[in-house]
Parts: C-alpha cells; sequence; structure tokens
C-alpha cells in the first residue's frame, strides 16, 4: 500500500513577538501526516499543540518555513478567500467547546459548512440528517445547542465538522470538557467516521488513553517534535 | 453563501435580541417620520401654490404695466409703437400690447335703441392670451377695419333713449320683446357723443364677435384694433383742440397702459425684470406675490427639513452603534463560521444585510406611522396649523407616493451606509477567536 501524504510541514517555525520578548511556539517542525491515519499531538501545556493545529488549518501563518497541502498547495501562502474555499471543500474542526451557533438549530448548526458551499437546501439538510442519524441524534434536530448537554453539542459539533466529506479532521482537545464515559463515546464516534471515509485526524489532547485510539502519537515539547511513536499495534478496534 | 442563506440567517441574528433592535428600529421609525412629515409640509404649500397658479389661469402669465404719460420730464419713457415692438422680441415674452381706452365712450344706434359703449384698442393677436374668448362670431384679426369685438353684456347695454340713463332698469329693459336683436350682421352707426355731437363723420363700425364670459374686461368693455382706436382718438382730439377744451397728453406721446404676456409662468418674473430695467416702473403681475410668499415658506421648510435630517442622522448613529455591539458579542461566531468555511464576502453580507433590514423595517413601520400622523394633522390639527402658517386651506400635509418611497429608501440607505463600516470591522476578525477561550 503506497502512503498518500496530505499535508506536509517543512521546517515550520511560529514566533510570537511578546513586547521585547519573543516566544517561539514552534521551531522548525517537520512532519508528514498520512491519508486515512489518526494522529495524537501529545505533550504539555503550552508545548505548542494548538499552535502546530491552527497552522495547519490556516488560521495562523507561520513565520517560517511552509506547509504543503496534497503536494501542491502551500496553505501559509494562501489568500482569504483561497483559504475559505480550502476550509469548505478539505478540512473539518472539532472544538474543545464546541462552538455551535445558539440561534440555529442541530439541523442547522450540522449544515452550516454546506451552507457556504452553496449547496442547495433538500441536498444539505438530506446530507445533514445523514450525519445526524450517524453521531445519534436525529430525533433532536430540531433543538437549539442551548437546549442540549454537552456531549449533545459534542455530537452536533463532529456531525458538522465530517458533514463536508472533509480530507483531514482536526480535533483539539475534543473532550476536554466531557466526562470519561462521554470522552469514549465521542473518541469512538470520531474515529469512527475518520476510518470510514478513510480521512486523516489530527487530535490534540493531554489524555494519555485517548493516544490509544491513534496510529501515531506525536510528542511536541517546547515547540520541538521529541519524538513519533507509531502505535497502531496497540490501537482499539471500533466496531 | 447563497442570498437566501445570508437573508435567513441575517434575520435570525436580527430578532436575537429583540430589545435591542426594537430600539434601533424606533430610531430609525422616528427618523424616518420625522424627514417625511418635513418634507410632506413643503409638499402641502408646493401643492398650493399649484393651486393658486392654476386658479390664476391665463391671468398668471400676465404682466400689466402702467406708464405715466401725464407729468413730463427729461427721463421719462415713451411707449410707442418702437417700444412694443422691442417689447415683443424679449426672451420669454409671447405677446405685448398696448391697451389704449378711448377717453370717451362710443354711441352706438341700432334702430330706436341706443348704446354708450366703453371701447379699447389692442393688437389683435395678445386677445387669446388674455382669456378674451367669443360666444358668438370671431376675435379681431389684423386685417379687421372698423369692426368690433362686443363685451358679453352687450345685448343689456342697448337702450331705449328715453330709459338711456336709467341704471336702475333691468337688462333687456323695453326691448325684451326684440330678444333676438342682432349686431353682427351689418355695419352699425357709431358717433362720439359728448352731450352735443362731434362734427365729422359718424363711423360704421361692423361687429365680428361678442365676447364670452363673466370677468369685467369681457363684459362691458368692447375691443377694436389699436391702430383704429388710435384714429378716432386723434379725431376727437382734434374736434376738442377746435373747441379749445383739450388738455392732457396726447396718443402720440405713447402709451399709458401695457399688457405683457409672457410664455409661461416661471418666465414672468424674468420678463417683468426686463420690463423694469427697460425703465418701465410700474410693472405689476398676480404671481409676484405668489412667488414671495413661496420665498417665505421656503426658509420654513428647509428649517423643517434639517431638522429631519438631524432626526435620521441620529438613528444612523443608532444602527451603527447596534452593529458595532453585535459584533462585538459575536466575534467568537464569526471566528467558528470562518473555520468551517465562511468566505469574507459572505460575513460582510450577513452584517450589511442586519444594517439594511433594521433600516428597512424602521423605514416601513415609519411609513406607516408617517400616513397616520399626517391624517391626524391634516383632521384634527389643521386649522391650528393652518393659521400658524400660511393661512390658506387644503392639506397641510401631503404625502405623495414618490414621498413614501423616498422615506423607505432613505432608511435603507441609512442602515447600509450606517453598516457599512461595522460590516468592514466584522471582515477582519480573526478565524483564531473560534479558539480563543474568553
Ligand atoms: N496569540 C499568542 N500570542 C502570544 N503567545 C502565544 C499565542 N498563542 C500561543 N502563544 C504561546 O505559544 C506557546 C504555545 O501555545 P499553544 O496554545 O500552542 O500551547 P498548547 O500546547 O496548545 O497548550 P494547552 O495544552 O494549554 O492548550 C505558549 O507559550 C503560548 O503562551
Ligand atoms: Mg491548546
Amino acid at each position: 500500500m503506497s502512503k498518500e501524504i496530505v499535508v506536509e510541514l517543512k521546517n515550520v517555525t511560529k514566533i510570537y513577538p511578546m513586547g521585547d520578548e519573543r516566544i517561539v511556539a514552534l521551531d522548525g517542525v517537520s512532519l508528514q501526516f498520512e491519508r486515512g491515519k489518526i494522529y495524537c499531538l501529545l505533550g504539555v501545556s503550552g508545548s505548542g499543540k494548538s499552535t502546530l493545529l491552527n497552522l495547519i488549518a490556516g488560521l495562523e501563518r507561520p513565520t517560517n518555513g511552509t506547509i504543503v497541502f496534497k503536494g501542491r498547495h502551500s496553505i501559509d501562502k494562501m489568500s482569504e478567500k483561497k483559504l475559505a474555499t480550502f476550509r469548505q471543500r478539505y478540512v473539518g474542526f472539532v472544538f474543545q467547546s464546541y462552538n455551535l451557533m445558539p440561534t440555529l438549530t442541530a439541523l442547522e448548526n450540522t449544515t452550516l459548512p454546506l451552507i457556504f458551499r452553496r449547496i442547495p437546501k433538500r441536498t444539505r439538510n438530506k446530507k445533514a440528517m445523514e450525519m445526524l442519524r450517524a453521531v445519534g441524534l436525529e430525533g433532536r434536530w430540531r433543538h437549539k445547542p442551548a437546549e442540549m448537554s454537552g456531549g449533545q453539542q459534542q455530537r452536533v459539533s463532529i456531525a458538522r465538522a465530517f458533514v463536508n466529506e472533509p480530507e483531514i479532521v482536526f480535533a483539539d482537545e475534543p473532550t476536554g470538557n466531557l466526562d470519561t464515559k462521554t470522552t469514549i463515546e465521542m473518541m469512538n464516534l470520531i474515529c469512527k467516521m475518520a476510518q470510514v471515509h478513510n480521512q486523516t485526524l489530527i487530535l490534540v489532547t493531554h489524555n494519555l488513553e485517548l493516544s490509544r485510539y491513534c496510529d501515531e502519537v506525536i510528542h511536541i515539547r517546547d515547540g520541538k517534535i521529541e519524538k513519533i511513536e507509531d502505535v497502531s499495534a496497540d490501537k482499539i478496534e471500533i466496531a | 453563501m447563497r442570498i437566501f442563506d445570508v437573508f435567513s440567517m441575517a434575520l435570525r441574528n436580527m430578532f436575537k435580541r429583540k430589545v435591542r433592535t426594537f430600539l434601533t428600529v424606533l430610531g430609525v421609525v422616528i427618523g424616518s417620520v420625522a424627514i417625511t412629515l418635513m418634507m410632506s409640509l413643503g409638499v402641502a404649500v408646493n401643492l398650493q401654490h399649484q393651486q393658486q397658479i392654476e386658479q390664476l389661469g391665463h391671468r398668471a402669465n400676465r404682466i400689466n404695466v402702467w406708464v405715466d404719460t401725464w407729468s413730463t420730464g427729461l427721463n421719462d419713457i415713451v411707449v410707442d409703437d418702437d417700444m412694443v415692438a422691442s417689447i415683443n422680441a424679449m426672451p420669454g415674452v409671447r405677446v405685448a400690447t398696448p391697451i389704449f381706452t378711448l377717453w370717451t365712450s362710443l354711441t352706438f344706434t341700432h334702430g330706436p335703441y341706443m348704446a354708450d359703449l366703453q371701447i379699447r384698442g389692442i393688437l389683435p393677436e395678445a386677445m387669446p392670451y388674455m382669456g378674451l374668448n367669443v360666444s358668438e362670431g370671431r376675435l379681431l384679426t389684423d386685417d379687421d377695419d372698423f369692426n368690433i369685438v362686443f363685451g358679453s353684456a352687450i345685448l343689456t347695454q342697448f337702450r331705449h333713449p328715453r330709459d338711456r340713463w336709467n341704471w336702475q332698469m333691468s337688462p333687456w329693459g323695453d326691448i325684451s320683446q326684440e330678444a333676438t336683436l342682432d349686431v353682427l350682421s351689418m355695419p352699425i352707426q357709431a358717433f362720439v357723443d359728448f352731450g352735443m355731437e362731434m362734427p365729422g363723420r359718424p363711423y360704421m363700425i361692423e361687429g365680428v364677435g361678442i365676447l364670452d364670459g363673466m370677468e369685467w374686461e369681457a363684459q362691458t368693455i368692447s375691443y377694436m384694433t389699436l391702430d383704429r382706436v388710435v384714429e378716432i382718438q386723434r379725431d376727437l382730439e382734434r374736434f376738442l383742440l377746435s373747441m379749445g377744451s383739450f388738455w392732457g397728453t396726447s396718443v402720440d406721446d405713447g402709451f399709458s397702459e401695457l399688457v405683457v404676456i409672457a410664455e409661461n409662468a416661471d418666465a414672468v418674473s424674468h420678463v417683468a425684470e426686463g420690463l423694469r430695467a427697460l425703465g418701465l416702473e410700474n410693472v405689476w403681475y398676480d404671481m409676484e406675490w405668489i412667488n414671495q410668499q413661496r420665498e417665505s415658506t421656503e426658509s420654513l421648510q428647509n428649517l423643517l427639513s434639517a431638522i429631519g435630517a438631524v432626526a435620521l442622522f441620529v438613528a444612523a448613529i443608532g444602527i451603527a452603534n447596534t452593529m458595532v455591539m453585535a459584533i462585538y458579542e459575536r466575534r467568537k461566531e464569526i471566528g467558528v463560521m470562518k473555520v468551517i468555511g465562511a468566505s469574507i464576502k459572505d460575513i460582510r453580507r450577513l452584517f450589511l444585510l442586519e444594517a439594511a433590514m433594521i433600516g428597512a423595517l424602521g423605514g416601513v413601520l415609519g411609513m406607516a406611522l408617517s400616513a397616520l400622523v399626517s391624517y391626524i394633522m391634516n383632521t384634527v390639527g389643521m386649522p391650528f396649523l393652518d393659521n400658524l402658517i400660511w393661512g390658506a386651506t387644503g392639506d397641510v400635509s401631503v404625502i405623495p407616493p414618490w414621498l413614501y418611497m423616498l422615506g423607505f429608501g432613505f432608511s435603507c440607505g441609512v442602515g447600509l451606509i450606517s453598516g457599512f463600516l461595522p460590516a468592514r470591522r466584522a471582515t477582519k476578525i480573526s478565524a483564531l477567536e473560534a479558539i480563543r477561550t474568553s
């Protein structure tokens, strides 16, 4: 099986100027992410995990180095307009604090990425209902975020991240606000969805337990890659 | 995003904060009502002016000029044929004619009946523009010689000699049985009568028409061509001179009255200025006081419109403030939308549309309220305002369809304009806001 590189970081550095000081959040990081694999970014607080994720998702631009998507496009050089299209087509995002639109129902929140892609209403509602069914919330499609529990909101958020069939899904501490039982449910859900569609999943966490869902664990310390561990042998089998 | 989706999402955001939206819309309502009502007062005034001009009819175009021919001085202006010709050539002038009234009445005889008629000489082409129309026959033409157009009361002016000076008599007097008295079929003998008879020719004058209408100029005055009336006047002056009782200025020293017809009501004041520039001092026209009245109300209108504009401006600030606050509140939402694929254009349109909808909603409600307040002003408040402001009759406040559209358009425009900068600000918000924990 030939491996397909989805994203490649080449010598990426991110420096935040803070007054006179310069905070080096990422220091010459080079990495490759393969299609269909699940990655876990592990490191202590302040080590640069979120920064790495934001750079790949194009939310921020690196100070140095380049990030290449599918061997052709440099994410760091895209215009705002290109970035919007890039996110519409290829990126899904699961937030720690769910970040659903409070005025929209579960269904509407799920369709939002498709709305930005100008998909007609019938098509996008059908697709979103499928996603809600997959996350076990089809009965709740009418509900507003305020009427749902944290776990349920995170399910909607997962449905929203996968609805546009992205190539990479980012999840920055997706279970940080959830209890253990719900965490396991969410992890099962996310990993299963990524697996089914052969999508790349990049997961940020403190939780060593969660590394058991992954193929590779990337250890970060002080903005540098400490080591990359292949843990696919120990990977939990998801039904 | 499809425009319909932008629309429904903006609508939802708008009603998320009901009280704030309500207050902002209220600001727009007040602003649009203020400007619409203020302008409606101006429309009403203009409408009244228009009606006054319409009521004037042909007089709206008319200028009367009197020239003092009695006192003589070095710089006295003489209105002769040349002067009349040059006035006729002035831009904006349709026709100018001297009005020359024969110094004495002409006595017309018809069978046993006699009529003492006041005669005016006039240039025939001016007649139609002075509101003179015939009920029978025709008006004068340049080719007419000793021809006359009688006033509309001509048949009541013929009386039997024994009743000649009895003005108490009912019209027709004792010729009522001869109601078919025909004054147009053949020449009538006419002579100048001072109580004693002027020797020389009795004039044989043929009637060509009878005027229509009850205006004094059409009722008891009869018209002949200027040349013929001047000719009769010269005969008269010669006679008086021979009697040693001529005084005053001769008709050959210039005319004392002119009527100038402008091409339209708007040209009147301009023509009047031209006449005054020629040195004519006694220039009068009905449009003058209408124009003066308009000028005096215009400054009031401007003041009122300025008040309306200020109210609308305050409403614009209200919208801008609301939008800035909304964007501040929704920084995180905007960031999230960007992360999941919203383009800059989507975000700009979302906020611009929300602002425009606040304006539009305020506009719709404002126009409805304007209609109501305008109605109340015209019924309840009219007598009061009427006396206070212009003392004319009619509606105080008139809102034509175009003003409704203008008021609504203003509101939408104010929404769009005041939403512009906040919307730009919204697009500048970073996608990172989605991640940032508050
Ligand atoms: N916008 C910023 N401005 C300045 N410094 C920043 C900014 N964002 C991150 N940093 C710094 O960069 C470093 C890496 O931050 P990052 O958020 O990537 O850490 P993290 O590994 O995600 O930590 P955590 O587990 O607590 O989320 C930290 O020292 C942080 O203070
Ligand atoms: Mg982090």
